[in-house]
């Protein structure tokens, strides 16, 4: 500790210390061990997106050269936000609402933020898990329903849709969504996936019914699950054909690419949608820890995992690609040797697949016009390579696919959606904590009213405004969310989150919060990045972001049968309330903060009545008292010293000289009262340094009298 | 007799790719051939028994003009995901509802334990508040002498 620095910052936090968020008596719910936290926020930040988005951001971007601008935005970007979450749940111990609040009336706005936008992407992302269960339970039998097509009408032939689609596709498109052609074209509702979101609702209820008490103990299957299936995978995978030939060819660095700015555009967005940032759950995960655990090893963990993850599901994945692209390789030269045979009249099989590219050369060169006739594809192994996917069709389409070329297939499909389900599963968990987390903070229901009862009205809230996915257009529905609802809210909310703490709460104050809770005080790398480098990032990805959304036209690609390149899916542009909707979702949670601030700024104007009320906000002398533990819950100090000379006065006033007896019989006043009464040394408003000092080692001096 | 003579004698005409024939289907007692349009749905109910007579299947043995019908996938009747969703939402209906009964359970002895123990115990006594990282005045009532806290006023606060 330097002589200059404030030497209070290493004396204070003595072991077991409440700091002043919580009344007293007020037992907060706590973990029941750090490897419940710990693998609690693993399991928040890895879901979905590592497996079907990472790997194909690594394969459109160059392969290996993507962790380029992928570990720098992490460690410039994604861990010192984390850590900032972190660290500020657990020191003011609560929800996303109250920690904002509590640093300043203003920022309130960012915590209804993040409620609702966690809201917004909890509807949408399991209505995913809803699709994800579905086709688990359709894997548990032989052959897989997606293998085949059906028969048509007279029992003839296969279904016109699905000869022309293929069987995997057309099992999604119609057999799962029965997808309609148009946006607006809502259809019926789906009643097989109607059951199933309410199955996949009720299995998040029961694991959230208690709140971490119920979640720290169904995390450890459901965020160690994924790590069993994916190696599971990445054993089989790597022994497939074609699997090596994959990965070298997907994870082939080109350097070449990071010229384009859009790759680090990507970058930085997938590392922070990959983190969960700005969902307020995190917050919330770590306002259930002890004050004194150590949150920066903590965030450097738990994002270095989720990279790795990232890093080993891309590796499972690739391989059982490359194995797909391989397959597919195959076929199509056996499509092509067939189409020799029979021109040429060769006998049956003479030709392999090694020999085909030979026996073509001489047959061009000896009957050009006759091989020119042929119907041939043209069959190259890195053109198949090269189909990537990301996303749902990722996971209900391609992978599928390959995973009914692999021997045993419905044990593969069951092992693959029971592990998309368990990974969603444990997001959704921190997505609900930092709904419920916040409206139990805010006392939304009385104490008298159980926990279950939140949980559940929360649930069904959401179960019933998830139903306006099961239509048939459904999933058009789903990607205006997934594009709109979320991402430029979460960079805005992310970017008050990062300037609310490091200037308005004070970098010093935080830094000594966090010297309090891990021991010392944060170094130069955090410091510069919170300050600086951080805000400068989130402002870019915000700009940029903005301009690509604007650059790119609003459309969607639609299902359409009647369509004349059908199987492909026809680009259409969204209709004009449907592109209202859009720009609306895009920014309606960010509006939350500057509403918020106007009704604080308006609020503090009130007229004033009497000299009392001149300078205490408006408030009569028996609401200020009742006040005074709310009062004591802000951290701004000029709260403090103007209420303390008016309290004393007040005290002496209404309670005679009997007050300091008052005192005793309402302690939380007592504690509250005393906490008013104690020098600030620090903050913007306090005038004189100096005599600040003096004033508190005069206090610390007549306490260690008493 | 005749397979002695050997291949020699067997003379062919009209040879095609594969194996084909016409035939027409004559009724003797009317003496007329009878229409195709009653032979080709005949030989689609029979389809199997004829195949199997020549031993080969419908990719081998092609009648002209008369699609196969191809067998339909075997459907259980009861399609299999329902059997499984229906054990599993059961499963958790049935859990929910033991979380939910237990925590009324809990709930009703918490509440019946409060009501014996008198009073609530002063929990601040040991609490220490932090403000700024400094311990604020653990105001406590220990043997109930008067906290200096509230006895020195003006030399503490900041001036305004």
């Amino acid at each position: 500790m330097e002589p200059g620095q404030e030497p209070a910052a290493g004396m204070a936090c003595a072991g077991g210390a409440e700091p002043c968020g919580d009344s007293c008596g007020d037992e907060r719910p706590a973990w029941g061990n750090k490897m419940q936290y710990l693998l609690s926020c693993i399991g928040f930040a890895v879901g979905l997106g590592n497996i079907w988005r990472f790997p194909y951001l690594c394969q459109t971007y160059g392969g290996g050269a993507f962790l380029i601008p992928y570990l720098i935005a992490l460690v410039l970007e994604g861990i010192p936000v984390f850590y900032i979450e972190l660290a500020i749940g657990q020191r003011l111990r609560r929800g996303s609402i109250g920690v904002w609040t509590a640093i300043s009336p203003y920022l309130g706005g960012v915590g209804l933020g993040c409620l609702t936008v966690s809201f917004l992407v909890s509807l949408y992302y399991n209505t995913v898990l809803t699709w994800v269960l579905w086709y688990l339970l359709n894997s548990f039998q032989y052959p897989l329903p997606w293998s085949s097509c059906p028969l048509d009408l007279n029992r003839t032939g296969l279904e016109a849709e699905c000869q022309a689609s293929g069987p995997v596709s057309y099992f999604w498109y119609r057999q799962t969504l029965n997808i309609t052609a148009d946006i607006s074209d809502n259809g019926s509702i789906q009643w097989p996936l109607l059951a199933c979101l309410a199955a996949s609702w009720a299995v998040v209820y029961l694991c959230v019914i208690r709140g971490i008490e119920s979640t720290g103990k169904a995390i450890y299957f459901t965020a160690l699950f994924p790590y069993l299936v994916l190696t599971i995978f990445l054993i089989r995978g790597l022994t497939l054909p074609g699997a090596v030939k994959g990965l070298i060819y997907l994870f082939t660095p080109d350097v070449q690419i990071l010229q384009n700015p859009r790759v680090w555009l990507d970058a930085a967005t997938q590392i922070f949608f990959s983190l969960s940032l700005a969902f307020g759950g995190h917050i919330a995960f770590a306002s259930y820890n002890p004050p004194g655990n150590n949150c920066e090893k903590d965030a450097v963990t738990i994002a270095l995992v989720n990279s790795m993850t990232s890093l080993y599901a891309s590796i499972a994945v690739f391989s059982v690609l490359g194995f797909k692209a391989a397959n597919d390789h195959g076929r199509c030269l056996d499509r092509n040797i067939l189409h020799l045979i029979n021109a040429f009249d060769f006998p049956e099989q003479s030709i392999s697949r090694d020999d085909y590219a030979a026996v073509l050369m001489n047959l061009n060169t000896t009957q050009p016009e006759r091989v020119a006739r042929l119907p041939l594809e043209v069959c190259h192994l890195d053109d198949f390579l090269d189909k990537s996917a990301s996303g749902t069709g990722l996971a209900f389409i391609v992978f599928t696919e390959a995973i009914l070329h692999m021997p045993g297939a419905p044990g593969w499909a069951v092992l693959f959606f029971g592990m998309l389900f368990t990974l969603g599963l444990s997001s959704m968990f921190g997505n609900m904590e930092s709904i419920i987390t916040p409206l139990l903070d805010m006392g939304v229901m009385s104490r008298s009213v159980p926990k279950e009862v939140l949980t559940g009205l929360v649930c069904l809230l959401c179960f019933l405004s998830a139903i306006c996915f099961m239509f048939q257009s459904g999933n058009y529905w789903l990607e205006v969310f997934d594009n709109y609802a979320a991402p430029l809210n979460l960079i805005i909310l992310a970017f008050f989150e990062v300037v609310g703490v490091t200037y308005v709460y004070g970098m010093c104050r935080f830094s000594d919060d966090i010297a309090c809770m891990t021991g010392r005080q944060p170094g130069l790398y955090w410091r510069l990045t919170w300050k600086v480098v951080s805000p400068l990032l989130l402002l870019t990805i915000f700009v940029a972001y903005i301009a690509v959304l604007a650059w790119t036209p609003l459309s969607y690609r639609a299902w359409n049968t009647q369509y004349a390149r059908f199987p492909s899916r026809q680009e259409k542009s969204y209709p004009g309330w449907v592109q209202a909707m859009c720009v609306l979702l895009c920014f309606l949670p960010s509006l939350w903060v500057p509403a918020v601030a106007l009704v604080q700024r308006l609020a503090k104007r009130r007229p004033k009545q009497d000299a009392w009320q001149d300078s205490l906000w408006g408030l009569s002398p028996p609401e200020i008292l009742n006040l005074a533990p709310a009062i004591a819950a802000t951290r701004d100090p000029k709260y403090h010293t103007q209420t303390w000379p008016f309290l004393r006065p007040l005290l002496s006033a209404s309670l005679g000289g009997s007050h300091v007896q008052w005192l005793k019989d309402n302690p939380d006043h007592k504690r509250v009262l005393g906490a008013l009464s104690s020098p600030m040394t620090r903050g913007p408003t306090s005038p004189g340094g100096a005599n600040q000092q003096l004033k508190s080692q005069g206090l610390r001096g007549e306490r260690a009298e008493t | 007799m005749y397979w002695s003579k050997g291949i020699s004698h067997v003379l062919l005409c009209n040879v095609t790719q594969r194996v084909s024939f016409w035939f027409v289907v004559t009724d003797p007692s009317k003496n007329h051939t009878l229409p195709a349009v009653e032979i080709q749905s005949a030989i689609r109910m029979n389809r199997n028994r004829i195949n199997n007579a020549f031993f080969l299947n419908d990719q081998t043995l092609e009648f002209l003009k008369i699609p196969s019908t191809l067998a339909p996938p075997t459907d259980p009747s009861v399609p299999i995901w329902i059997i499984i969703f229906s054990v599993i939402f059961c499963i958790v209906i049935v859990a929910v509802l033991l979380l939910i009964l237990s925590g009324i359970r809990q709930r009703r002895r918490k509440s019946k334990g409060a009501s014996e123990v008198d009073g609530t115990e002063d929990k601040c006594e040991n609490m220490i508040t932090i403000e700024n990282g400094i311990p604020c005045d653990p105001l406590d009532t220990k043997g109930g002498h008067i906290n200096d806290a509230f006895m020195t006023e003006d030399e503490r606060l900041t001036p305004l």
